[in-house]
């Protein structure tokens, strides 16, 4: 159920009256059931995977918290997972029909995956065994006891994690390794789909149960308000990666939904919808067509490729981040800034702190920080840079071009930071001249690393490069042009950046007179009209 | 009250401006009003693209042809199939070749008659012509006309139109209104119903009569897959250039999800779908149809540009197994490769003339001796 989707818009418009007319505790059940219905229209039986992965690291929390978890929570926990189990894995809601419906005996239907029965038993089983040895754990002492759970939470998210999305990338080459010393041993491959969204969810989830153990952050003792903080649809398939000691309050207090709240909201909406629906998915085909050529691409689709890529990734997310933060306004939360013009970032630092907030954050206080930091000699800070960006391109996708992508990043930092402690240059930085000339260079760097992002492999990186170096002048454009609306779109598109950027990100309305900023709306409206005729691709960040 | 009116302020001047831009678009860019005039710009095209079905209709009919817009005369399957020239083999007896299809089927037949002279090409074509209508224009042809060779041509983007029965439907944006008859399969049997009209005289008695012409919709309705009362009635709503363009989007959409039921990028056409069935069979059914006429049946398969082979790899066992003859553009012009087609999506000219030899060389090697001793030996 896509945000640029007919079917979405329904299931909003129910949701969100539903929502008003509800009192505090129930908005919150209301909002978790929804979440899921959300989750489970892709697919049902990955549902189970976030209710594990929710009901882990609340249960690790309040181990590492409080030290034991009372009678009651427990069989609340213990039944969540059962039913969940059982509703999840072992019903099959995708053959519910209508024939089945009328049918007395096709009910069976429903019931007869065998894995999912055997799956079900087994986490009955285990449930069983863990509330037996509960009584053990609980008498361990404190520091042992909080430090067993934190391995605990942080062992099976990346377990799952890795299973789902690394385990291939890795016995595939570890076949090539071992093809290569003349051994021929049996493929590994496991024919899994990638839960959509588990990036995002497996790194709230882990950033609750580390903020926990620093004594950082209260948990909360409710498992539906944490299972909401978890699953909150807006932000479930491709965040922002909210960190609970902004959402959880938001949870927790009663919430008042404000004018402003409605007009954020609906700002942030259209405005996510225009760059996705207008510009992202009228350059996608262009994009598509450079770089899933079958023929030899001439430097003029390499140039019109990249640079289109580079918007249309942009558009994209942060579109998506968008429609994610103003959905949530109008529900009456805050939700974190994911991005805050980034091409305007005039070298990798300031980048990073414009891209993708809350994943470059999240990196920063989790992995560069525990580290070492920026602290220590140049080869250790050079170190934990090139970690923490390698780690970050294996988060976007379990493929080479993906590390790639993450280390180019890396050097660009560690050559930023050994420019600027030798000090080349500062004076002149903030003359406007110096500084769009920063902007530009910064934009093509970014927009060359996207190469490496959008590629499929390293030869194709390597053909593009090669494309762009030596068919210089080669002006032949094979690929397909974007469609009309893209073209009357981006304009507009490059004007709101430019008023977003120059204003701080404030509103249009709160910066340019009424009939100026409604001008521009009207336009907004009526380009976003005509780019519903645009072929709808699904958000890149979805496989993430 | 003045609170109100200030909040609402702004929702009524972006409604005011809406207005501007609607009524400025169908200022600047105004669809020409004479149904002659084939060369609007391209941006008069775009916003006009999403008016209803009838009422491009009624901009493009007149009373008569002469005032009427020239693509109405287009692809009917009349008795003006019979009027072509050359209406049978000449002095010479020469080889007659006859392509029915789609504009691609059409250049084709002309590249083939512009590099071989010995054989005698006619192209019986319509454009946007679907497997549906190019089968019908040789059933229906076939009574009238003996051709040596007949080629049925059929493209990737075809297939999932097969169960349409008019270009009013099966091409929102630019329609014709020929229309054809609705294959489908009844106890495995290729089975056909014929629309209430298939001659230009026929359509314009229907279209000028409310009566008549509220049948042909009800018959729409029960036969035509890609019938929407949305897209085809027309209404006030046709005077706005924002509700065209939110049509437009509501047909792209339909015809989207209607061809997914049939076709997928990835994993090509789908085996049981009707669509795939009815043309397999039609493919099946012209090649005993033309063998029991003595003509030799080739299926020219024309792979759309960014569509893979898709057409080619679904249709190869129903070939193989029935032994019909066939050319599919995939092994000449990679259909993933921009270069091999123009802007409109057809090939470009040197291709076109790479699959013209080909299509040569096919029929030279399987037009029988009797055929070629009539073709005055000039064959091969």
């Amino acid at each position: 159920m896509p945000f640029n989707s007919i079917t979405f818009f329904a299931f909003f418009i129910i949701v969100y009256t539903i929502y008003r007319v509800l009192p505090h505790r129930a908005q919150n059940i209301f909002l978790l059931i929804a979440s899921y219905i959300f989750y489970g229209w892709w697919d049902v039986r990955f549902l189970f995977l976030i209710v594990i992965s929710t009901s882990l690291d609340f249960t690790c929390v309040l181990m590492i918290h409080e030290g034991s978890i009372i009678k009651k929570q427990r069989y609340i926990i213990s039944s969540w997972i059962v039913l969940s189990a059982f509703f999840f894995l072992v019903v099959q809601w995708n053959r519910l029909t209508s024939e089945v419906i009328k049918s007395k005996f096709a009910w069976r239907q429903m019931f007869a995956w065998k894995t999912g029965w055997i799956l079900f038993l087994t986490i009955v089983i285990l449930i069983i065994v863990i509330n037996l040895i509960y009584g053990r754990l609980s008498h361990l002492e404190i520091p042992k006891k909080r430090k067993l759970f934190l391995f605990l939470s942080l062992t099976v998210n990346l377990a799952i994690l890795g299973l789902f999305k690394y385990f291939n990338f890795f016995t595939e080459n570890l076949e090539v390794i071992i093809h290569r010393l003349g051994l021929n041993p049996p493929s590994l491959h496991l024919n899994i789909l990638l839960p959509v969204g588990i990036s995002f969810y497996t790194f709230m989830t882990m950033s609750y149960t580390i903020d926990v153990y620093r004594s950082r952050l209260k948990p909360t003792k409710k498992l539906c308000e944490y299972a909401l903080y978890v699953a909150f649809f807006p932000k479930l398939l491709a965040g922002p990666i909210e960190r609970a000691a902004n959402f959880l309050p938001q949870i927790i207090e009663k919430r008042k939904i404000k004018t402003d709240h409605i007009i954020q909201g609906i700002h942030q909406v259209f405005y996510g919808l225009f760059k996705k629906v207008v510009i992202a998915d009228g350059v996608a085909k262009t994009v598509s067509g450079v770089f899933g050529a079958t023929y030899q691409i001439s430097w003029a689709d390499a140039i019109v490729g990249t640079l289109l890529f580079t918007f249309q990734i942009y558009c994209d997310f942060s579109g998506y981040s968008d429609i994610a933060i103003g959905i949530a306004n109008l529900f009456g939360f805050d939700l974190m800034r994911n991005f805050n013009y980034p091409y305007f970032a005039r070298n990798p630092s300031e980048f990073w702190g414009r891209w993708h907030i809350s994943l470059s954050s999240w990196f920063r206080d989790y992995v560069f920080f525990p580290l070492g930091g920026p602290y220590g000699s140049t080869f250790r800070w050079i170190r934990n840079v090139l970690l923490t960006f390698l780690v970050t391109g294996l988060w976007h996708g379990a493929a080479w071009n993906y590390v790639f992508w993450g280390l180019y990043h890396g050097i660009l930092l560690c050559l930023h930071r050994i420019k600027e402690s030798l000090r080349v240059g500062r004076k002149r930085l903030n003359q406007p001249i110096i500084k769009i000339v920063s902007i530009l260079i910064f934009f093509i760097l970014t927009s060359l690393g996207w190469i490496m992002f959008r590629s499929h492999s390293i030869n194709q990186i390597m053909t593009i490069f090669k494309v762009l170096l030596y068919d210089i002048g080669n002006l032949k454009l094979n690929a397909e042009l974007p469609t009309h609306t893209a073209l009357l779109g981006f304009p507009l598109f490059v004007i709101m950046e430019f008023l977003g950027y120059n204003s701080h990100g404030k509103r249009l309305d709160e910066v340019l007179p009424m009939p100026i900023w409604t001008a521009i709306y009207s336009v907004m409206i009526f380009l976003f009209i005509l780019g519903l005729a645009n072929v709808p691709s699904g958000f890149i960040y979805f496989v993430f | 009250m003045k609170k109100k009116t200030k909040r609402f302020a702004p929702i009524l001047l972006i409604c005011a401006y809406l207005v501007v831009i609607d009524i400025a678009i169908n200022i600047v860019f105004p669809y020409p009003k004479d149904p002659r005039n084939i060369s609007p710009s391209a941006m008069q095209h775009f916003f006009e693209y999403g008016r209803s079905i009838e009422g491009k209709l009624t901009r493009m009919t007149r009373k008569t042809n002469d005032e009427s817009a020239p693509i109405l005369s287009t692809g009917w399957l009349d008795d003006s199939l019979n009027e072509r020239i050359p209406k049978n083999q000449d002095s010479s007896n020469k080889p007659v070749v006859t392509v029915y299809g789609m504009s691609h089927a059409v250049l084709l037949a002309e590249d083939m008659a512009r590099i071989n002279n010995s054989l005698i090409i006619r192209s019986v074509g319509a454009p946007g012509a679907v497997p549906s209508w190019s089968y019908a224009a040789y059933l229906f042809e076939k009574e009238h006309h003996y051709s040596d060779v007949v080629i049925l041509g059929i493209m990737t983007r075809g297939v999932h139109l097969i169960c349409t029965t008019s270009g009013v439907t099966n091409h929102f944006d630019s329609i014709h209104p020929y229309t054809y008859p609705r294959f489908f399969l009844s106890n495995g049997n290729l089975e056909y119903v014929l629309p209430p009209f298939i001659s230009l005289g026929g359509y314009r008695e229907y279209f000028y009569n409310s009566e008549k012409w509220k049948n042909y919709i009800k018959w729409l309705q029960e036969y035509d897959k890609y019938y929407d009362p949305l897209l085809f009635k027309k209404t006030i709503l046709d005077s706005s250039s924002i509700f065209r363009m939110l049509r437009r989007a509501y047909a792209y959409s339909t015809t989207r999800k209607q061809e997914s039921t049939v076709y997928n990028d990835i994993k090509g056409f789908d085996p049981e779908s009707d669509e795939v069935k009815i043309l397999r069979s039609i493919i099946v059914e012209f090649s005993q149809t033309a063998s029991r006429n003595n003509s030799l049946p080739i299926v020219y398969i024309v792979n759309n540009v960014f569509m893979g082979d898709h057409l080619f790899r679904i249709l190869e066992p129903t070939l193989l197994s029935h032994n019909v003859l066939f050319l599919s553009t995939h092994d000449i012009c990679p259909p993933n490769d921009p270069r091999y087609y123009d802007s409109t999506s057809h090939f470009i000219r040197s291709m076109n003339l790479e699959l013209a030899k080909a299509m040569i060389k096919i029929i030279k090697e399987n037009i029988s001796l009797k055929t070629l001793k009539k073709g005055d030996q000039k064959v091969g």
